[in-house]
């Protein structure tokens, strides 16, 4: 993708903005200060045609100006009486003829610019002429060379200002955008400098004091927490589950160098074999389970529906021999079996089976885990598996279904459990859309509650309750 | 020579124990937990502690820590699933003396074991040597003048401490050293192992060399010329 620079973009379109209003203020300028440089020009010509005029007398019968009074030489004129007689001349006959006489206002005589005005027909009620006023034609010019001299000499300084003032404003915009978008860069840098091993991250006060990046600092703050508690939590994960696989072997591993250490009876190398059997079972139970909580928990959300009853009542009838070791019964509601869940069915057997065996673990012999559904409000089914075991504490309850949590650390090895079942079903029953939480009385028991959508009941977006 | 064993991993911790008291011959206590671990190691005195990390109730950290400020010297082997230099050196500067990864090789265990034992008790090598008694602590042999002495397994262990301690030994340190926790019952037998052995080593013509030392204990030591 082309990258796109801010910066440019603002200087150039400030730039643009700035050098239209500048150019179309230098030509309004300039057409104004011609218009009315032009104006008093005309107006000079005007008066010199007046005092022309007004020198006119009349010498028997005949037209004339008196005492010519000098003109400017480079000034052309004529005047002539209504019969077509020439009474004065400034400059060649041509002026008669030419295009100046048809057109006055603008013409080139000699290689001169020159602007004229021209009065046709002017009475002169003073001087009468048998009988009548005379009436005179005049025609005045005068070279245009020094007013439009000097208009250029002013279109050229402003000009210039405007090139400088734009070259000076562009610097000045240019100086303004990096120094204000300087907190952002430091943001970025800030940002930047951060990796998996260093999590230090701290807006800076003065990104914070600009009203615009403030709100992108604190959500880069909150972003940056997140990922941090998202990475600590996989990463004591890798951990807890290298601690758990390298026990694992070395179980193995030192059950079988103990074998192979001394001479045994034949009964006695077969139950080193017995042992290694069932130390390579457990490691295959681990590795089993820390598979099926990554599938599980490798997103997607399942769609599937289920009637109730085909997940929940094989579970507990594979728990069965477990519960007989134990000593501990199953009882269970039957209401509701018959409903249809939003759940897979294989998925919904394996939460059942570790809720369950987690809640057989927990209870002493001779007592009842119960297994109640019950319908609530809004439709959904509650499933809530309880033991008549030692209860979770408080402080436990926050981390019981995190992986590789045990709240009874000495018993749950002793039970031989990895402490991933609580986090396996929860991560299913989120998977299919559903929510698990527990219930605790310190010293009377804990209770697993399981909320599955059902097909009438409302899913929310997000049914996970913590 | 006793051994507490730490180790929340019932079926590693069963295995270590049989290592260490088959194969190595020592005595040995098992703590599943920190807490029994830290009450054990603080009311017996052991020749060594084999200390898992992740203990529950109390971290091995924290356990060493609890041990070496209350000026435990026991020379303490730490097995940790972590192999990172960071660790490794906060735990040896946390007062471990020797650490070992898992998976470990179990001849290995023993070995270092062994190892860290006969320099807490100020031996170079394996082989212990008093006059012309000699006991070699990896193949378990006792000699004297190059004979080979055939002795029990009990009788061994009361060797190797008395040979390993050359000092006066009393009564209840030995039992203590012998003996995992119920050693106390145990107590009328230990001079039936002494006179065993005396018969064994001290034969009729060769210099005496184990003793008693009236009110205080035993001790071997060479005669004196």
């Amino acid at each position: 993708m082309k990258q796109t620079s801010i910066r440019k973009r603002i200087l150039i379109w400030f730039l643009l903005l700035q050098g239209i209003i500048a150019v179309s203020g230098l030509f309004g300028g300039l057409l104004y200060a011609r218009r009315q440089q032009l104006n008093a020009f005309i107006a000079e010509l005007r008066g010199r045609m007046s005092t022309l005029l007004a020198r006119i007398e009349n010498q028997n019968g005949q037209l004339r100006l008196s005492q010519p009074e000098p003109v400017p030489p480079n000034h052309l004129f004529f005047l002539r009486s209504s019969g077509g007689k020439i009474i004065a001349l400034n400059g060649s006959e041509r002026l008669l003829s030419d295009s100046a006489m048809h057109q006055p206002g603008s013409f080139i005589y000699e290689g001169k610019r020159y602007r004229a005005v021209l009065w046709r027909s002017v009475p002169l009620p003073d001087e009468e002429l048998e009988g009548t006023p005379a009436v005179v034609d005049l025609l005045y010019a005068m070279p245009t060379a020094d007013i439009d001299s000097h208009f250029r000499k002013l279109v050229i300084a402003a000009a210039t200002v405007t090139v400088g003032f734009l070259i000076l404003s562009a610097l000045v915009t240019w100086w303004a955008i990096v120094k204000g978008l300087a907190p952002l860069n430091d943001l970025a840098e800030r940002a930047s400098a951060m990796d998996a091993e260093n999590w230090r991250f701290e807006v800076p006060a003065q990104a914070l004091a600009t009203t615009e990046l403030a709100p992108l600092g604190n959500a880069l703050t909150q972003l940056i927490a997140r990922l941090k508690a998202a990475f600590d939590r996989e990463r004591r994960f890798v951990s807890d589950a290298g601690h758990e696989l390298k026990t694992a072997v070395a179980i193995q591993k030192s059950t079988l160098q103990l074998l192979e250490r001394g001479e045994r009876s034949v009964s006695g190398y077969k139950q080193g074999i017995a042992r290694a059997l069932e130390d390579t079972n457990r490691t295959e139970k681990l590795v089993t389970s820390m598979l099926r909580l990554a599938s599980s928990e490798s997103g997607g959300t399942s769609q599937s529906v289920s009637v109730l009853m085909d997940s929940l009542t094989p579970a507990i009838a594979d728990l069965g021999t477990m519960a007989e070791k134990l000593d501990v019964k199953i009882a269970m509601n039957s209401a509701y079996l018959q409903k249809h869940v939003i759940g897979d069915v294989d998925e919904l057997s394996v939460v059942w089976r570790n809720v369950l065996e987690n809640a057989l673990q927990h209870s002493p012999p001779g007592a009842e885990v119960s297994v109640d559904v019950q319908s609530t409000s809004d439709e959904a089914l509650e499933v809530c598996i309880a033991d008549a075991g030692p209860g979770i504490a408080a402080e436990d309850l926050p981390h019981v279904f995190e992986r590789f949590y045990r709240a009874d650390h000495s018993r749950a090895r002793k039970t031989g459990g990895f402490g991933l079942g609580l986090a396996i079903a929860k991560s299913l029953v989120e998977r299919n859309r559903g929510s698990i939480r527990l219930r605790s009385i310190l010293g009377r028991g804990a209770c697993v509650v399981i909320r599955l959508a059902t097909p009438a009941s409302k899913i929310s977006g997000n049914g996970s309750l913590h | 020579m006793r051994v507490l064993i730490v180790e929340d991993e019932e079926r590693l911790a069963r295995n270590i124990e049989e290592g260490v008291a088959r194969v190595a011959g020592f005595a040995v206590d098992v703590a599943h937990d920190g807490e029994d671990g830290l009450h054990l190691a603080m009311s017996n005195e052991y020749d060594a502690i084999i200390l898992d990390l992740m203990l529950p109730q109390l971290s091995g950290k924290a356990l060493l820590a609890s041990l070496r400020s209350a000026g435990r010297r026991t020379p303490v082997l730490v097995l940790t699933a972590v192999e990172d230099k960071k660790s490794t050196i906060e735990l040896l500067n946390a007062g471990a003396d020797d650490f070992l990864s898992k998976p470990f090789d179990l001849g290995e265990l023993l070995a270092r074991l062994k190892a860290l034992i006969r320099r807490a008790q100020g031996h170079a090598t394996a082989r212990l040597v008093t006059a012309d008694l000699e006991l070699d602590m990896n193949t378990r042999t006792v000699k004297r003048n190059g004979a080979v002495i055939d002795v029990t397994p009990m009788q061994y262990r009361v060797l190797e401490y008395l040979m390993a301690r050359t000092a006066v030994v009393s009564k209840t340190e030995l039992l203590e050293h012998l003996y995992d926790y119920n050693w106390e019952k145990f107590s009328n037998v230990l001079e039936v192992f002494i006179s065993g052995l005396r018969r064994k080593i001290d034969r009729e013509g060769l210099p005496k060399l184990i003793h008693t030392v009236r009110g205080h204990g035993y001790v071997i030591r060479a005669p004196e010329r």
